[in-house]
């Protein structure tokens, strides 16, 4: 699945990854490809982007997510 | 007539002039691409709400604070958008003369109108005419970093949904010049508040998927919404940013072609000076030679 990660500074990860974790706001959550369509709101923490065996992290302050059609997007604030 | 070393005077001084404005014309450009690569940065950000926005509303009809327009609009504010520093030619003051003429518009519609001021220039424009400026921010204007547009469009959001309702300005404008490419930039006026959203019909709602929206729509707008305005506002100073330097460099540019011009005059008249003054000396000695020729 496409994932992009951005903050209005620019692009903080773009690209294929398999499993991806988001600070949803009400607890983390684990996206698989194939899942349905969601808007939700992102809170504090981190978002975890798996590609293969490596993992990136990146720290948010606050965002939110779209997902459609194996497309992830996510808009984030990033803390100063 | 001035005299040769007069000329020579104002020759060294306008040939120093010169070197200052290709640079600041060479500083320019290099802002240009400056200005442009926090452009491209922006975008992706943009993007995503933009195109979440859009998506949400072609399926459902949204219904938020920001975006509904209120009845009877009496209090407008207007936030201008121009330089921090001179040498642009003419591009604070139309951008200060736009927003006069906007100000004049809304008061005829019996509006109150509240001016937010981001740029030294205009911000000093206002203060010495002694009207009130609500806000205020200064430095940065040629490269306007994200913090800037955030703390501008929170500043604008909170005295849009100001809980005294009586106070809460009905409408945002902003007035800021559009970068077109480098040699055409126009003011432009946009109503940033209430948010109008288009919506793309040709695609129809088919094609929009069906979103599962958590914990609920209000609150997936509470967080879109505001985030769209603030990347709209960081946009606008983004493409104000590149007019000013473009404007710049392009002023500069003039005022370096106008000392070369001046400086080929000034050597043309030292030039005739300096014959004029060897001929008055040739006649002189010719004259007296002459005289003393005559006496022998």
């Amino acid at each position: 699945m496409q994932v992009s990660l951005a903050s209005q500074n620019g692009v903080l990860f773009s690209g294929n990854a398999d499993f991806v974790v988001v600070p949803q706001y009400n607890g983390p959550l684990g996206i698989l490809p194939n899942h349905e369509p969601l808007l939700t709101t992102l809170k504090q923490g981190e978002v975890r982007i798996v590609v293969g065996e490596t993992e990136q992290k990146f720290g948010i302050s606050s965002g939110f997510l779209s997902i459609y059609r194996n497309e992830i997007e996510v808009a984030v604030d990033v803390p100063h | 007539m001035a005299t040769v070393q007069q000329y020579k005077e104002r020759i060294a001084s306008t040939s120093s002039l010169k070197k200052i404005f290709k640079a600041q014309e060479l500083i320019a450009a290099s802002r240009i691409s400056k200005a442009r690569g926090f452009a491209e940065n922006a975008r992706p950000f943009a993007e995503t709400v933009t195109k979440a926005l859009t998506s949400l509303a072609a399926h459902i009809d949204i219904e938020h604070p920001l975006i509904t327009p209120r009845e009877k609009p009496t209090r407008a504010a207007v936030l201008v958008v121009a330089a921090d520093r001179g040498m642009a030619g003419a591009y604070t003051v139309q951008v200060i003369r736009a927003a006069g003429e906007l100000i004049a518009r809304l008061q005829q519609e019996n509006k109150s109108v509240e001016i937010f001021a981001a740029g030294r220039r205009v911000v000093s424009y206002y203060k010495f005419r002694g009207i009130e400026v609500s806000g205020e921010w200064e430095g940065d204007s040629d490269a306007p970093h994200p913090e800037l547009a955030t703390e501008i469009a929170d500043k604008l959001v909170a005295r849009y949904l100001d809980e005294n309702a009586d106070n809460a300005v009905d409408e945002v404008y902003i007035v800021y010049t559009n970068f077109i490419n480098m040699v055409s930039q126009k003011v432009k006026i946009v109503r940033m508040l209430p948010i109008e959203i288009v919506k793309d019909d040709e695609n129809g709602s088919a094609t929009h998927p069906l979103y599962t929206f958590e914990p609920d729509v209000g609150t997936v707008l509470d967080a879109l919404l505001p985030r769209y305005f603030r990347s709209r506002v960081h946009q606008c100073l983004l493409d104000a940013a590149a007019s000013e330097t473009a404007s710049r460099q392009r002023a500069m540019h003039t005022a370096t072609e106008n000392a070369e011009d001046l400086i080929k005059t000034l050597t043309v008249k030292s030039n005739q000076a300096r014959q004029a003054k060897i001929t008055s000396e040739l006649s002189e000695i010719v004259g007296s030679a002459d005289a003393l020729a005559k006496k022998a």
